[in-house]
């Protein structure tokens, strides 16, 4: 804590994304009592507002206050991001454990290693985009199959960082230790392999959420994820799509500013958490107090 | 002769994961919950034209026989046929890819003469605020959604300014397009002379490139900072250095050194936009490939989409097997 | 009794340049309770040895038994009836141990694959941390807290937990300044002398070698060319790569010097491409036509195993000598100088 506090003096833009995570969790716990407008009721009479006191982001072309509507979207984007970086992360993580520690050992364990990476090969080398969209289409649009979209393309990363942590890990003398001991490879992975790689996977998660937050965007944006009326940015910057060209620019710039924003935080997390993470850079970059 | 070998050993790599790529398409088309001949022919199609795609597709046979005659067609080039469009998908995409093509390509050769001068810059001015801004920089373009980008450029250089041509498409309405030769109108208004057309694509092109190119250029300025900073720690340079060579040629030199890592990026940048365009496609009404995929996927044709993905594949795997070659070009390690 | 016998192992690596041939038929034999030296340079063999007796890797050829019980790899060690018997304790205590679970933990992770009970883990933890001198607070430590001494410590506890019959001590003094590894073979020696158990001690610091082992094996490029009694190799080594491996040892008293006819030259064969003569032909000072066109063997000769064509030249060169006999005893002296003084220190 004190050493973030540290890291954070000299470099405010960091400390900023930290800051702007910290107060995004805040507006989505206190949504209900911060949110001056309900998030979903059309309200005809006050539609395409310009930014006002009143409505401090403006309204939409239904009337909906957009301001209350951007506080609401932070429950829905973040939860979609953080449960589809978890299931990813858990996932990836698992598999490439078993890929690394198998890697080259007994006929079996290595033909289920390469063939692995292989697939991995060919699922990367799918457009990102389009798979994700292809998947929901295939799973049925809905909240699920948007995070199951979003687990399933970030995997293949944690899969990588996980096999070479494990190729240098399982050389260590404490594996062959217990491996001597009789455990089995499972609890062998679960008891020394995985805690003892957590160090990038870690600092990839942050950047990760970022990440995943813009590809939950893009895909209600593209019509494939949330869909109006629901508060989702990318599919508020869609909704204004056709009033920019007329002049009204509200719509589509605010929930586009703050996506902007919570991404970058999750970026600037990252970053701090990768030279945090390891202890030499740690105590370079805070080596003046 | 090394390079036969090398583009050899290449391909028989490349082989198997096309085949792969096939493979994952076609049971994504079979997961697609539904019936298949139905999802073809769409919503409006005759029982007669359901039954014959069934039997054309082999769909009461088994799943083996019926990815084998997947695999021929596929092969053959018969991709099916959109019912949105009407069309055969290989006729449509034919048409849509160099769309697509000329706009990422275009956007990279943006980003790379903006990214590649800031990086080196950024390298070799430490403490000035170029660094600094390189820094950030890479983090903020990644963090912008860029189809909001877009949107903001219209309003700005459209709505505001009058500056840029309206975001509908490659053309004005009224400008027919050039003859065909490669598909990209920027390259053929130029071959057909037609200067009128040609900056008629020009202004079309520029917000579009602009987006992806501002974008996209966060990770190259920050891939040529690190690898320039890499390299000009390196012992070579410093030997070089202390030689006295002068400090454009040690800069030259270390810029021909990081040219791999560089080009590394660019082709990882190239495969994602290749799917990763379609949002500013669709704002800026482009009609390239992406937005037909997309399309296709929202409106329940599934043609189009698996077209789209076996085509972005091979592309892909095309677009890796000349950035190995352009390895091999740079790099003399690779020629023994 | 044999506690462990190795037969005729043959060990192949296959690597992008070739194959490497590690071990090229040793044949090695235990008595119980007794320790056996492995000493070579790096690339003789002697660690790939170990790890092969361990288990860790399996021969190619050849086979190994312990207690009388083949084991290999169907009937490895981490095969139930043979778990924790024979133990192994690495050359580097600082990757030993998991640096994310504590000291005590690590040392009684063995007791888990031995399925005894977790309430009698605490008397035997307690037990074998006394024997190591590790003092209980040092239990609840993380391995980054304790010095390499103290780590290698926790290492040779982890091994006696399981109440082995042998244990694989694999260089495990190298890594350690002066004073820790006086106390670790000192403790080392305790240790046998109250369980019984055997060592193979590999090292390539024979001033150790010399102190702790009853019989020592020399081995060059996957091969034993020199087997027998330790006092008696150390006293008139019989084979010219001994000899010239003695002749490395740094002796206290300058005055002491070896036999300088006898020094090897010239470069290790690569163990991809080895000659088809002695390995030992291209550096040896008293090679013959005979040794670059035949193989020697490893014959008995006196009170001993040596693979030389040139025994008896040897036996003329090399007088017994009583230089190491000084050296002994002043390292004796300082062995238990610094044991006993570390004992009281710990006891204060």
């Amino acid at each position: 804590m004190k050493v973030l506090y540290l890291y954070c003096k000299d470099r405010p833009l960091i400390g900023f994304g930290y800051f702007f995570v910290f107060f995004l969790i805040f507006l989505a716990v206190f949504a209900d009592l911060i949110a001056p407008w309900p998030p979903q009721t059309a309200n005809p009479d006050d539609y395409l507002q310009a930014p006002s006191w009143r409505h401090l982001f403006g309204t939409d072309e239904t009337g909906m206050d957009i301001f209350s509507r951007c506080i609401y979207s932070i429950r829905l984007d973040l939860s979609i991001a953080f449960l589809g970086t978890a299931v990813s992360a858990i996932v990836g993580t698992a598999i490439g454990a078993f890929v690394g520690y198998y890697e080259a050992r007994g006929r079996l364990k290595t033909v289920f290693s390469s063939f692995t990476m292989r697939a991995l090969d060919v699922i990367q080398s799918f457009p990102v985009f389009v798979f994700a969209i292809a998947l929901v289409a295939i799973f049925g649009q809905g909240l699920y199959s948007i995070i199951a979209a979003i687990a399933f393309v970030n995997m293949p990363i944690y899969v990588r960082l996980m096999r070479t942590q494990a190729l240098s890990i399982r050389q260590m003398r404490y594996v062959e230790a217990a491996y001597l001991s009789g455990l089995s490879d499972v609890s062998l992975i679960i008891k020394h392999i995985v805690p003892n790689s957590m160090g990038p996977i870690l600092s990839h998660l942050s950047v990760n959420v970022g990440w995943s937050v813009l590809l939950a965007a893009a895909l209600s944006f593209a019509g494939a994820g949330v869909e109006a009326p629901t508060p989702e940015w990318g599919s508020m910057i869609a909704v204004g799509f056709k009033n920019i060209v007329t002049g009204q620019w509200w719509p589509s710039t605010f929930p586009g500013i703050v996506l902007g924003l919570t991404v970058f935080s999750f970026a600037l997390i990252g970053a701090s958490v990768e030279v945090l993470a390891d202890p030499v850079r740690r105590r370079a970059a805070i080596a003046k107090y | 002769m090394a390079l036969i070998r090398y583009i050899g050993r290449r391909l028989l790599f490349v082989l198997p994961q096309l085949f792969g790529i096939v493979a994952v398409s076609f049971f994504l088309l079979k997961m697609i919950p539904g019936d298949p001949a139905l999802l073809m022919l769409g919503p409006l199609a005759s029982q007669e034209a359901i039954n014959e795609i069934r039997s054309v597709m082999g769909l009461d046979k088994s799943l083996i026989e019926q990815f084998v005659i997947y695999l021929e067609r596929v092969l053959s080039g018969d991709l099916g046929t959109s019912w949105q469009t009407t069309k055969p998908v290989m006729e449509d995409l034919l048409k849509r890819f160099p769309a697509t093509m000329e706009l990422v390509t275009l956007s990279l050769l943006f980003a790379l003469i903006l990214g590649i001068p800031v990086g080196i810059l950024a390298s070799l001015l430490k403490k000035s605020i170029i660094n600094k801004f390189s820094t950030y920089y890479g983090l903020l373009a990644g963090s912008l959604p860029d189809f909001w980008l877009g949107l903001i450029f219209i309003f700005v250089f459209y709505t505001i300014l009058g500056w840029a041509a309206a975001p509908m498409g490659r053309l004005d309405l009224g400008i027919l397009p050039p003859a065909v030769v490669s598909g990209s109108y920027f390259i053929d208004s130029l071959i057909a002379g037609d200067w009128e057309t040609f900056n008629n694509v020009v202004a079309h092109l520029t917000l579009p490139v602009l987006t992806l190119g501002l974008i996209n250029a966060g990770p190259i300025i920050k891939m040529t900072q690190s690898t320039m900073d890499r390299l000009l720690e390196s012992d070579h340079i410093r030997y070089a250095r202390s030689c006295g060579l002068g400090e454009f040629q040690i800069v030259r030199r270390a810029f021909r050194n990081s040219l791999p890592s560089v080009l590394t990026i660019v082709s990882v940048l190239y495969s994602f936009l290749i799917g990763g365009a379609v949002l500013v496609e669709i704002v800026f009404s482009w009609g390239g490939a992406g937005q037909y995929a997309l399309s296709g996927v929202l409106n329940a044709d599934i043609n189009p989409v698996m077209g789209f993905v076996v085509w972005s594949a091979v592309l892909c795997l095309i677009l890796y097997l000349i950035v190995d070659l352009l390895y091999f070009a740079i790099d003399p390690r690779l020629r023994d | 009794m044999k506690i462990l016998e190795v037969n005729d192992v043959v060990k192949i690596f296959k690597t992008k340049g070739g194959n490497v041939r590690a071990l090229n038929g040793v044949s090695l034999d235990i008595d119980e309770g007794k320790t056996v030296g492995v000493v070579g340079e790096s690339g003789s063999g002697k660690t790939t040895l170990g790890r092969l007796i361990v288990g860790l890797i399996n021969p190619d050829t050849g086979s190994i038994s312990f207690e009388q019980r083949s084991i290999g790899s169907k009937v490895n060690i981490r095969h139930p009836d043979i778990r924790g018997k024979i133990q192994l304790v690495f050359q580097e205590p600082s990757e030993s141990l998991d640096p994310r679970i504590k000291v005590g933990d690590s040392i009684c992770e063995p007791l888990r694959g031995l399925g005894i009970e977790k309430s009698s883990w605490n008397s035997k933890l307690k037990i074998v941390s006394e024997k190591v001198s590790l003092a209980e607070e040092q239990l609840s430590m993380y391995p980054s807290q304790l010095s390499a001494g103290q780590q290698q410590r926790a290492g040779i506890a982890r091994a006696l937990i399981t109440d082995p019959k042998l244990i694989v001590l694999d260089e495990p003094t190298s890594a350690l300044d002066p004073t820790a590894r006086a106390e670790i073979l000192s403790m080392l020696q305790d240790v046998q002398k109250e369980f019984g158990v055997s060592y193979i001690y590999i090292s390539h610091d024979l001033s150790t070698v010399r102190y702790l082992t009853d019989e020592t094996a020399v081995m060059y490029l996957g091969e034993i060319v020199e087997f027998g009694e330790t006092s008696k190799i150390f006293s008139r080594p019989s084979h010219p790569y001994s000899t010239g491996l003695l002749s490395s040892i740094l002796l206290p008293d300058p005055e002491i010097v070896m036999d300088e006819s006898l020094e090897l030259s010239g470069e290790i064969p690569s163990p991809i491409n080895l000659p088809k003569g002695c390995f030992l032909e291209s550096r040896c000072p008293i090679s013959t036509k005979e040794c670059s066109s035949h193989h020697p063997d490893l014959i008995t000769s006196d009170d001993r195993l040596v693979r030389c064509f040139e025994v008896e030249k040897m036996k003329d060169i090399v007088q017994p000598s009583s230089k190491f006999e000084d050296f002994d005893k002043s390292f004796d002296d300082f062995m238990t100088k610094r044991y006993s003084s570390s004992v009281q220190a710990g006891n204060n």
